[in-house]
């Protein structure tokens, strides 16, 4: 009897030090994560930054972090109509639409924007997104983070949003709901673990003069800037950098045109989401409810045929709202201007954002 | 495999304290505690296999109760078990969709990604239902907290070995963890992880064109993907076994080095021990009972069993060629130890037979793998040369 209670004692102890621990390294990694040039910190921290008086929100995947750059989009706009107005990119690496429309509800209870672009993905199945090929070693996910108001959900690097998305639809079946909650917890374990493995948890904790402000500043919207500034640097880099984008763009040239603008002449393709439409059509309510005025924003990707004006009318017709999508000839849809074959670099931006504020421009008169 | 290692780590070691610091003479909590782990791990993997493996208690529940309240006789019991199968013949003909529709909203159900893993060793719950309720003939009543760890049990669930509750009874538990128990535990899971993470990809990812092309080419791949078949199987027995120990279960052994069979039967004596037993005590034994055929007895079970792994024309033809190898084997067998031999004939004989049972389990392995039934065909072709 002895033996128990002191067995139950030291499994007590043995947790309450376990459990202090995992606080601690919590703590220091919330903090250190947060400021951190990782792809998935850059979202966090734009998250966690109180938001102000943002007048345009972009909400989107990696293809809208890398196309909606606020700075540019401010300057042309005064440039353009003599107004500045406040802009935010809230887009993120794998972000699915449902996750998109979690960000805005959360937006929403804090401020009230103008307009929204909501990213509308034409190839969401087809989308062989960079974050895929990006080897996960150079970045330090955000370890069990909690992500706002999802308490049980955990926040631990790329592929929770998925999870994130698939929870955010099964709210109502308890069954599901503990499915999803089970998988982000085991997700969670496993990145924890490989972090260990790979030697990456040691870089949440190391001192490091190079985990400033100004990094995650340039990580906020120029991380391949930021991995081609470190290729410079470093040979091997480099390499990784051409591979990447040698990999990307050997994917997709060959072809001719992905086919899903030919053959479907609605947003969905076969082997899309089902729940993107879904999704959209919610994001449009909302954005109506609250008095927010929504955009639907395609960004093609090279050797991909964008849609017709009369598929975008459809399109429109059948979301009851404003799609922009780009047509073929645009100067910025060049191979010269994608670091792949679906994310702009910089150059190919400052011509995107030029055309976007062209485009936005009779929307936001007529909204204010 | 399905299940990151480092999950199973985590859940063993949050677990283990929490089960040991149960009394043995709370039997049922302990077993309780080992079904809820078990939840919490195929709850992750995918909710459907929840709401199957609960069929399958309800179908025991519901042929064994006639029987313990004294409605039915054994031998209908012994008739109704095969009822067990029902769920997995109702996966190959009713739409994966319309399942999970009766499970869950539309929005999920039409997602294809939620399908994978899905319908994951549903073919051993329903053996090991069957095995339960052929057990209740035999044992008489069972725990319930027996059953549902039995049925649930995540090591064993994907595959095998296939065991009832035999053991999960307090008499075949440990009532404490020893150090052996520990130490065979540990060793058995790292065996087992090492041959998932280590030996299976170094082999399935090294490049045989390098080495040979065409038919040789061929028959390398064959062998290969038999040795990873068997790696996979081997690897997750090691660990089935390995985690048991740490929860002081003894499942049975489930390979016998399989790779050094000399002849069919020998193999089937130490391929999957478990399904061997199964196919032997269920199958083979009643059929030999009631045709009075062993030959024809064996060639009906091994048909059974390869429409049990799936319906499919492959996997049918998998099931006959073994059957009807297995009949060919006990007649060859009989003339072959009436003649005279030389030492040296005999050596001769026993590499030969080695070399053709394992090209035969390989070739037919492949087969039934194999896409469909033109692609089988197909690769058969290119074995002998013919393919285009």
């Amino acid at each position: 009897m002895a033996l128990q209670r002191h067995l139950v004692r030291a499994i007590l102890f043995c947790g309450l030090l376990t459990a202090l621990t995992l606080v601690e390294i919590r703590a220091t990694t919330v903090s250190r994560a947060s400021s951190m040039p990782s792809y998935a910190g850059c979202y966090r921290r734009l998250y966690s930054t109180p938001i102000g008086n943002t007048e345009v929100v972009a909400l989107g995947s990696s293809r809208v972090m890398f196309a909606f750059d606020p700075a540019i989009f401010v300057s042309q706009m005064t440039e353009v109509s003599g107004r500045s107005l406040a802009a935010r990119n809230l887009a993120h690496p794998s972000a699915f639409p449902s996750f998109d429309f979690y960000l805005l509800e959360e937006l929403t209870r804090q401020q009230q924007p103008n307009i929204v672009l909501f990213e509308l993905n034409l190839d969401s199945a087809r989308n062989i997104g960079i974050e895929d090929t990006v080897d996960p070693s150079d970045h330090v996910s955000d370890l069990v983070l909690p992500v706002g108001n999802f308490p049980p959900m955990f926040f631990a690097g790329l592929p929770l949003s998925a999870v994130a998305n698939e929870m955010q639809d099964a709210t109502d079946h308890v069954v599901l709901k503990l499915h999803y909650i089970l998988k982000s917890v085991f997700i969670s374990i496993e990145y924890v673990f490989n972090a260990i493995v790979t030697g990456r948890l040691g870089k949440v904790f190391e001192a490091d003069a190079d985990i400033d402000e100004r990094r995650s500043d340039m990580c906020r919207m120029k991380i391949m800037d930021d991995l081609e500034l470190q290729a410079a640097k470093h040979d091997r880099e480099a390499e990784k950098v051409a591979s990447i984008r040698r990999l990307a763009l050997d994917e997709m040239s060959g072809r001719q045109w992905l086919p899903s603008a030919d053959t479907q002449p609605n947003f969905l393709t076969p082997q899309s989401d089902p729940r993107v439409r879904k999704t959209a059509l919610k994001f449009v309510s909302l954005s109506r409810e609250r008095g927010m005025f929504p955009i639907f924003l395609n960004l093609p990707m090279i050797y991909s045929r964008p849609p017709s004006a009369e598929q975008i009318a459809d399109i429109e017709k059948s979301l009851n709202a404003v799609v922009l999508s780009p047509s073929a000839d645009e100067v910025w849809l060049k191979e010269e201007y994608f670091i792949d074959h679906t994310h702009l670099t910089q150059a190919g931006r400052k011509l995107f954002m030029k055309w976007l504020v062209q485009r936005l421009k009779p929307y936001l008169s007529a909204n204010r | 495999m399905i299940a990151p290692t480092a999950v199973l780590i985590f859940l063993i070691f949050v677990f283990l304290p929490i089960y040991w610091s149960i009394p043995c003479r709370y039997h049922s909590l302990r077993l309780a505690t080992l079904a809820f782990l078990s939840t919490v791990f195929l709850l992750a993997l995918n909710p459907l296999i929840v709401y199957l493996t609960f069929s399958f208690m309800m179908i025991i529940g519901a042929v064994v109760t006639p029987f313990l309240l004294g409605w039915i006789s054994a031998h209908t019991l012994r008739n109704l078990s095969w009822l067990c199968f029902v769920p997995i013949v109702g996966i190959e003909f009713v739409n994966n969709q319309t399942i999970a529709s009766w499970f869950f909203p539309p929005d999920v159900s039409d997602f294809p990604a939620f399908y994978s893993l899905a319908f994951l060793g549903l073919s051993y719950s329903a053996i090991r239902s069957f095995i339960i309720v052929r057990e209740v003939v035999s044992r008489g009543p069972i725990a319930p907290a027996e059953i549902v760890a039995a049925l649930l049990f995540f090591p064993s669930f994907v595959a095998g070995p296939l065991v009832g509750t035999k053991p999960y009874a307090v008499e075949a538990m440990a009532d404490s963890l020893d150090l052996s128990s520990l130490a065979r535990g540990f060793s058995r899971i790292g065996w087992g992880i090492a041959v998932f993470l280590v030996l299976k990809p170094d082999m399935s990812n090294f490049d045989l064109s390098t080495i040979a092309s065409g038919t040789t080419l061929a028959w390398l791949s064959v062998y290969r993907r038999f040795l990873c078949l068997y790696m996979d199987f081997t690897g997750y027995t090691e660990l089935a076994i390995g985690t048991a120990l740490l929860f002081g279960i003894r499942l049975p052994e489930n390979f016998r080095y399989p790779l050094t069979a000399k002849s069919i039967q020998d193999f089937w004596q130490r391929w999957h021990l478990s399904l061997g037993a199964f196919i032997s005590t269920y199958l083979f034994k009643p059929l030999v009972r009631d045709l009075g055929r062993p030959r024809a007895a064996i060639f009906m079970a091994f048909a059974f069993i390869g429409l049990w792994h799936s319906f499919t024309w492959n996997y049918l033809i998998w099931g006959v060629a073994h059957g009807g190898a297995l009949a060919l084997c006990m007649t060859a067998k009989r003339y072959y130890d009436e003649i005279s031999t030389t030492r040296l004939v005999d050596s001769v004989a026993t590499v030969g037979s080695w070399f053709a049972t394992l090209s035969f389990v390989a070739v037919m392995s492949a087969f039934a793998t194999a896409p469909d039934l033109a692609s089988g065909l197909e690769m058969l072709k290119t074995l002998v040369g013919l393919g285009s």
